[in-house]
């Protein structure tokens, strides 16, 4: 097996960018997928339904690494990838559209809001799969430690008043809210794709230089972990009542450790820095799902059509969420981790699909 | 592609050749000058005001004319050029060519044919002695400590000032002709076995690719050597001192040099690069990073401050205290313009004055900035024309540009400060965040002839201590990523 100490500086660098990037999207997915169908189903309790989804991502991430090692090939494969990518794009895109609508531009126009997201979204995505992970990587300390922070320096003195009943809802809501959260690990299937950098060195050809499953294995823990955390603060500071009533996503990811929206500049830095977080995490997926439409169609890189497809597909379900609300964007996300599952088994067997 | 046209073996028809490519005698400039040389004929061809006449009197053509008339008679005619270097001319740069193109490229350039009757080569001899402006202290590099002498706008001083400095076997100066008809010289500098050998032949092919009429400045040559036209900051990094471009030779960097650029770029560099002053390293590594500190609050200041003033006083209200608010809002009533407009024309106006200050003369520039500055200012305050506030928002932001080290990424940033207005005015600081997210992807998405723009942070690679903290000078002992790795070289 390779060690990292002997792999070339640029190429082990790009795997760290790399799986740091997934640990960051991890992270962020973790934490929205808790506000958009675990609390409504859990309660206080969401942020044990995450640690399943912790579990799974772990999973995933091992079989990940089978994929690099060519286990598991195909269009059909690609393209499962390439959707699955793309809901988690819609999935932070959505949550960026909403988080700031009931929070920072509260009078501003709905679908103004969203196309500036989308174009940011598209803009970032731009960079061809390399500036967004780099811009992670570096704000993978900064940012994370921002959030939590700030959140916890916002935690009033009623912090447990969320932690009990810990199971919430119940254990039959909490488990059902944790199956609909493993979608929470779904970014991870970006670590089947090479970085792109290394992918026009054709360095992905050569087994030796990606490193040893441990390696991504910590850093998306980490990430899972803390989006975790932030959840637990979430859940632990809110009261049952609050959130049972708060009937909007929206609503509910704006509720952090101090629950109130308008506390000055330090409650505005945390809306500023989840804002960040959404950002990246829906520009990192349309990145890795155009990496993998390539992949799967390899005519498409061609004057970026993949991207471009793929942002028509992102504007498309934004504008669901302004006609349908956010049901349609919700209701895939069964649907992606039941994706990222059938991946799951069958990574590592060699097999083309 | 055309034949060489290369010299023949009789002097009046060399001679003629030159006159018609020259247009000569109508071209007043070109001295053509027959004389006898012993036994046969020779001829010197040169351009008056670029070559060092006393040298061509005294090391040329006197020792020439002074051989006895059988000197050489023996000789045969293909020697006869090589016969007078070896026992007649006194002048050390020197080169035997045979190509008309590259010797009337020579003469253009400040050197001297000499040619004789018989021989189809020519000898080409550097006596440049045009005017050239003396040694002063940088202009827009001034330091308080360290060395005070800047490049001028000869190549030749520029290497001889570099060379002074990094007195090493390893310095390697390799000349490139950059541009298509009008060719311009360039120096390209670096350290062998400290420099990456991929990254010098990349820069070569970019400048000897030229396929542009001319490219006559430090700036045109930059542009040669990005690769992404399109970003807002420069992907090189400018000095006019010597001191600092050695300090890039030691990094491993290449230093290109422009004859008649007082400048000299840095590629491949980091953004860390543009940020950093001579000072920093003049100075103990408390005194260094504490500048650094201040001159990074001083860049945001200047890039977000006149944004967050719109987004706060459009989207987010609550930010400001109830009394500051009453006051802002009181005296914004007052003025007849949108506040966007108000910040945006006002924005505007510093720059004006800005640039303004820096085209007018001397002294002048002085006074025009405090007279823009100060008396406008106060006037447009009392007139009602700006709000008070704003005022104080553009000055502190215009502030906080002067810290920006290089005027290049000065500029940049001016326009990155304009985008973060507009955005502020549109969606407040949701806006504000996207905007900075896209812009920080694309940053980190750029290279610098093939090296990442933002490592050795992101993508991570090896580096010294020295990003925006310096610490101590026994902690920074690493190759930067870009150089090759000491064992390697």
């Amino acid at each position: 097996m390779p060690n990292e100490k002997q792999m070339d500086e640029r190429t082990l660098g790009s795997w760290r960018v790399r799986a740091c990037a997934a640990g960051l999207c991890v992270g962020a997915q973790v934490f929205l997928s808790g506000c958009a169908v675990g609390m409504p189903l859990a309660l206080t309790g969401a942020w044990l339904a995450a640690i399943p989804s912790l579990l799974f991502a772990a999973w995933l991430c091992a079989r990940c690494r089978r994929v690099l090692d060519g286990g598991l090939q195909g269009r059909a494969y690609w393209v499962l990838v390439a959707l699955t990518l793309l809901g988690c794009s819609a999935f932070a895109a959505t949550s960026l559209v909403g988080f700031a609508a009931n929070t920072l531009v509260v009078q501003a126009n709905h679908a103004w809001t969203e196309i500036l997201a989308l174009a940011a979204a598209a803009l970032c995505a731009l960079s061809g799969g390399i500036g967004t992970p780099r811009l992670s990587f570096a704000m993978r300390y900064a940012l994370p430690v921002l959030v939590l922070g700030l959140s916890l320096a916002a935690a009033p003195v009623r912090v447990p008043a969320g932690l009990f009943p810990i199971l919430g809802a119940g254990a039959a809501k909490v488990g059902v809210a944790s199956l609909a959260m493993l979608f929470g690990a779904a970014p991870v299937l970006m670590l089947t794709l090479p970085p792109p950098e290394l992918a026009q060195r054709r360095a992905q050809d050569d087994g030796a230089c990606v490193p040893q499953t441990q390696f991504f294995l910590v850093r998306v823990l980490a990430g899972a972990g803390l989006g975790a955390a932030l959840l637990f603060l979430t859940c632990a500071c809110t009261t049952y009542e609050v959130i049972a009533k708060s009937g909007e996503w929206s609503a509910r990811l704006s509720m952090t450790a101090g629950g109130a929206r308008h506390e000055g500049v330090r409650q505005m830095l945390l809306m500023t820095a989840k804002l960040m977080a959404m950002l990246l995490l829906a520009a990192n997926m349309l990145c890795a799902a155009e990496q993998a439409l390539v992949l799967a169609f390899p005519a498409l890189r061609r004057r970026r059509a993949g991207l471009a497809i793929l942002v028509l597909l992102l504007g498309l379900s934004l504008a669901l969420r302004v006609l349908q609300g956010d049901v349609p964007v919700l209701s895939s996300a069964p649907a992606i981790g039941a994706a990222a599952l059938l991946l799951g088994i069958f990574a590592g067997r060699g097999r083309r699909i | 592609m055309e034949d060489a046209v290369v010299l023949l073996g009789v002097l009046s028809r060399n001679l003629d050749i030159f006159r018609s490519r020259f247009g000569a005698p109508a071209n007043a400039d070109i001295l053509i000058r027959r004389f006898q040389s012993g036994a046969f004929e020779s001829a010197i061809i040169a351009v008056d005001g670029m070559v060092n006449m006393q040298m061509i009197n005294e090391n040329i053509l006197k020792p020439c004319m002074d051989l006895p008339e059988d000197a050489g008679e023996n000789v045969p005619g293909e020697r006869r050029a090589a016969f007078l270097m070896g026992h007649t001319v006194s002048v050390l740069p020197m080169k035997m060519k045979d190509n008309v193109d590259e010797i009337i490229a020579d003469v253009l350039g400040g050197q001297c044919a000499l040619l004789s009757e018989g021989c189809a080569t020519a000898c080409v001899m550097d006596v440049r002695g045009f005017e050239k402006r003396t040694i002063g202290r940088p202009e827009a590099e001034q330091v308080v400590l360290g060395p005070h002498e800047s490049f001028n706008e000869s190549i030749r001083t520029n290497i001889t000032l570099l060379r002074r400095i990094v007195q090493r076997e390893e310095l390697i100066t390799q000349f490139v002709t950059a541009g298509g008809k009008m060719k311009t010289r360039c120096a390209l500098m670096y350290l062998r076995g400290t420099a990456d050998e991929s990254m010098v032949d990349k820069i070569r092919a970019r400048l000897e690719s030229c396929t542009y009429d001319f490219a006559l400045t430090t700036g045109e040559v930059e542009q040669l050597i990005e690769e992404h036209p399109f970003s807002l900051l420069p992907q090189c990094v400018r000095t006019e001192r010597p001191d600092r471009a050695a300090s890039f030779l030691a990094e491993g960097q290449v230093v290109v040099l422009t004859d008649g650029s007082p400048a000299a770029l840095g590629a491949p560099a980091t953004i860390y690069h543009q940020l950093h002053t001579p000072d920093d390293a003049s100075m103990r590594w408390q005194y260094g990073t504490f500048l650094r500190i201040v001159r990074a609050i001083g860049v945001l200041i200047h890039v977000f401050l006149p944004g967050l003033y719109l987004a706060v006083l459009r989207f987010h209200q609550e930010l400001l205290s109830p009394m500051l608010l009453t006051s802002v809002y009181e005296s914004s009533s007052r003025v007849p313009v949108p506040t966007f407009l108000e910040a945006l024309l006002m924005t505007l106006a510093f720059d004006l004055i800005n640039e303004a200050g820096l085209r007018a003369p001397g002294a002048m520039g002085n006074a025009l900035g405090i007279v823009s500055g100060l008396i406008l200012g106060q006037s447009a305050v009392s007139a009602d024309i700006v709000s008070p506030l704003l005022l104080i928002v553009v000055a502190a932001s215009g502030l906080g540009g002067f810290c920006v080290p290089g005027y290049a990424l000065s500029v940049g940033l001016k326009i990155v400060q304009l985008l973060f207005l507009v955005a502020g005015a549109m969606g407040g600081l949701y806006a504000m965040v996207l905007l900075l997210g896209v812009l920080l992807c694309a940053l980190c998405a750029t290279n610098s002839a093939g090296s990442p723009l933002t490592a050795p942070l992101t993508p991570p690679r090896r580096g010294n201590p020295d990003i925006l903290l310096r610490m101590p000078m026994k902690y920074q002992k690493a190759r930067t990523f870009f150089a090759k790795r000491k064992a390697d070289g």
